[in-house]
């Protein structure tokens, strides 16, 4: 019996020991293999938004896929931001890319929230889908 | 011909001044830090809006703490769902105005100008003054570079008891950011 006991913890001990490893490494989520929760038009979402039919609360934690027309292109060392229909601000990772002022895309990333700044819908790790 | 280009310049230059009243960036970096004996963490953000009056001698910054990377899923998770709240509180904010004159179209540094504000962050509103580098380029870009630090009880931040000693109550922040002149 005491051995029995005695084999038990280490096991116990082990097995929470991993789990908080796993925990510990979890990867962070990889958006581009992940289905979006739900898709828009840039236009779309925008009014959407600014009527209140869709809410940050409606939004958060979600993936989102929005299509739409780039107006804007800011460039740093690190990352580039795309702003599409005026109104929705994607992070992309500073990959070589095509992406011209006036072309339409689509994007995939998660919703981080809404910058009163600019007054703008802001997706972060994006990924340009086409 | 010349009176025209001499017209053309003239009118382009006064379309630049009153054009350059407003510098933005939505690029900018910002990186929370904190550094213990037992655990550390180090957090970049990358695209913090912000807004610089040239004029006006205002400068603000708007960033989404959900923007925030972490090495590590798990502490980002944490970041956001137990330290920041950023559901309930997604932004941080400064808006703040300094006093020294910079002429912002001759290249040169200007170093520790202070900068009197107030930070809003996880919901809280406090006076806060930093002190800035701002740097006037050569490639038509201004810069500016600010370190300091934050007290999350200041912010109404609590540390769960459990790892009360492991994390520092001050956390290191650091903003970098670029503004292209038109």
């Amino acid at each position: 019996m005491k051995k029995k006991i005695l084999l038990i913890i280490p096991g116990i001990v082990l097995v929470a020991v991993l789990y908080a490893t796993y925990l510990y490494n979890k990867p962070h989520k990889n958006i581009l293999d992940s289905d979006a929760d739900i898709s828009y038009i840039a236009n779309t979402l925008i009014n959407n938004f600014n009527t209140n039919k869709i809410t940050s609360d409606d939004l958060v934690t979600k993936i989102i896929e929005v299509s739409g027309k780039v107006t804007l292109i800011e460039k740093s060392n690190k990352s580039i931001i795309v702003i599409l229909n005026d109104g929705v601000k994607c992070e992309l990772k500073n990959t070589n890319n095509n992406i011209k002022t006036g072309s339409h895309i689509t994007i995939k990333g998660m919703y981080s929230g809404f910058d009163e700044m600019f007054n703008e819908i802001s997706l972060t790790r994006c990924h340009l889908i086409k | 011909m010349k009176k025209l280009i001499l017209f053309f310049i003239a009118f382009s230059a006064i379309n630049l001044s009153i054009a350059q009243e407003k510098l933005t960036t939505r690029t900018g970096k910002v990186i929370f830090q904190s550094k213990t004996m037992i655990e550390s963490f180090y957090a970049e953000n990358n695209q913090a809006a912000s807004i610089l009056l040239i004029r006006k001698k205002i400068i603000a910054f708007n960033v989404l703490l959900k923007s925030f990377k972490f090495e590590k899923a798990l502490m980002e998770d944490h970041f956001n769902e137990k330290y920041v709240n950023s559901d309930k509180y997604p932004a941080a904010k400064f808006k703040g105005v300094f006093t020294n004159e910079i002429d912002f179209k001759t290249p040169n540094i200007y170093k520790d100008i202070v900068i009197n504000g107030n930070m809003t962050f996880h919901g809280v509103t406090k006076p806060l003054t930093v002190i800035a580098d701002i740097r006037v380029n050569d490639d038509n870009t201004i810069s500016f570079l600010s370190n300091f630090k934050l007290n999350l009880e200041e912010y109404n931040i609590e540390i769960p008891s459990l790892v009360k000693d492991k994390i520092a109550q001050d956390v290191a922040v650091s903003i970098e950011t670029n503004y292209k002149k038109l």
